[in-house]
């Protein structure tokens, strides 16, 4: 697995833990929809 | 190919490359806010319950794409390319309805469990209003970030072969995981 590949899900990861961490459940929302846009990078 | 393959990049491509991410905002903002309106109705569901549903349906979805159930039980998925005649009124309108299109997530295939498990989310999360349009942001975004990447100057065929292997391998399950974890957070 590649850096390129990598980031797909990590960045939308730490997105995520972060605004867990931070009680902002609108940031949680923005993470998980990114996470679900980039999982699909591939069949563009 | 929405972009041409050149290392200098011209207004033409820029404007291409914003048509597209406004398009798949759109489709996007389509797909969530109808399927947020329909999970209105799951809304008199106790939390515990929609946690439940929302939690065994990820695992459902999971093994059905990429574990023993695959093969066995589809889940439903639009299985064709989306077709070039959009492109019939020009590149920057094309590259809007292409990437409007890609945004629904309902006009073509979908390779991986998180959309179906960020759907469930929708369904039965009770997300407010601003939730739900920060999914259909950063969902819009993540269909983006492929063709926005390709105005760097970067070798496109890697960039492509990284994420093609990226969506037989492992990234799919993960960015799966990371739809669940932050669908069990907001309900």
């Amino acid at each position: 697995m590649t850096k390129r590949v990598y980031w797909t899900w990590l960045i939308p990861a730490v997105i995520v833990a972060g605004a867990f961490v931070l009680h902002a459940d609108p940031l949680v929302a923005l993470g998980i929809g990114l996470a679900s846009g980039l999982s699909l990078a591939g069949s563009i | 190919m929405l972009l041409p393959p050149e290392r200098n990049r011209s207004q033409l491509d820029f404007r291409i490359v914003q048509a597209y991410l406004a398009g798949a905002t759109c489709g996007a903002l389509l797909t969530v806010m109808t399927v947020w309106l329909i999970g209105g109705f799951a809304a008199p569901l106790p939390a515990v319950a929609r946690t439940i549903v929302i939690a065994a349906g990820a695992v459902v979805i999971w093994m059905c794409q990429r574990g023993p159930l695959s093969g066995k039980l589809a889940l439903p998925q639009n299985r064709r390319q989306i077709p070039q005649a959009v492109f019939g009124s020009g590149l920057v309108k094309g590259a809007y309805r292409f990437g409007f299109e890609m945004g629904t997530g309902v006009r073509t295939y979908l390779p991986s469990p998180a959309p179906y498990i960020l759907l469930l989310t929708l369904l039965f999360g009770r997300l407010t209003f601003a939730s739900a349009l920060l999914v259909a942001i950063g969902f819009g975004l993540g269909r983006a970030v492929p063709l926005m990447l390709q105005l760097r100057k970067v070798d496109r065929d890697q960039v492509t072969e990284a994420f093609l292997r990226g969506t037989i391998q492992i990234p799919p399950t993960a960015a799966s995981c990371v739809v669940l974890v932050g669908a069990l957070i907001l309900v």
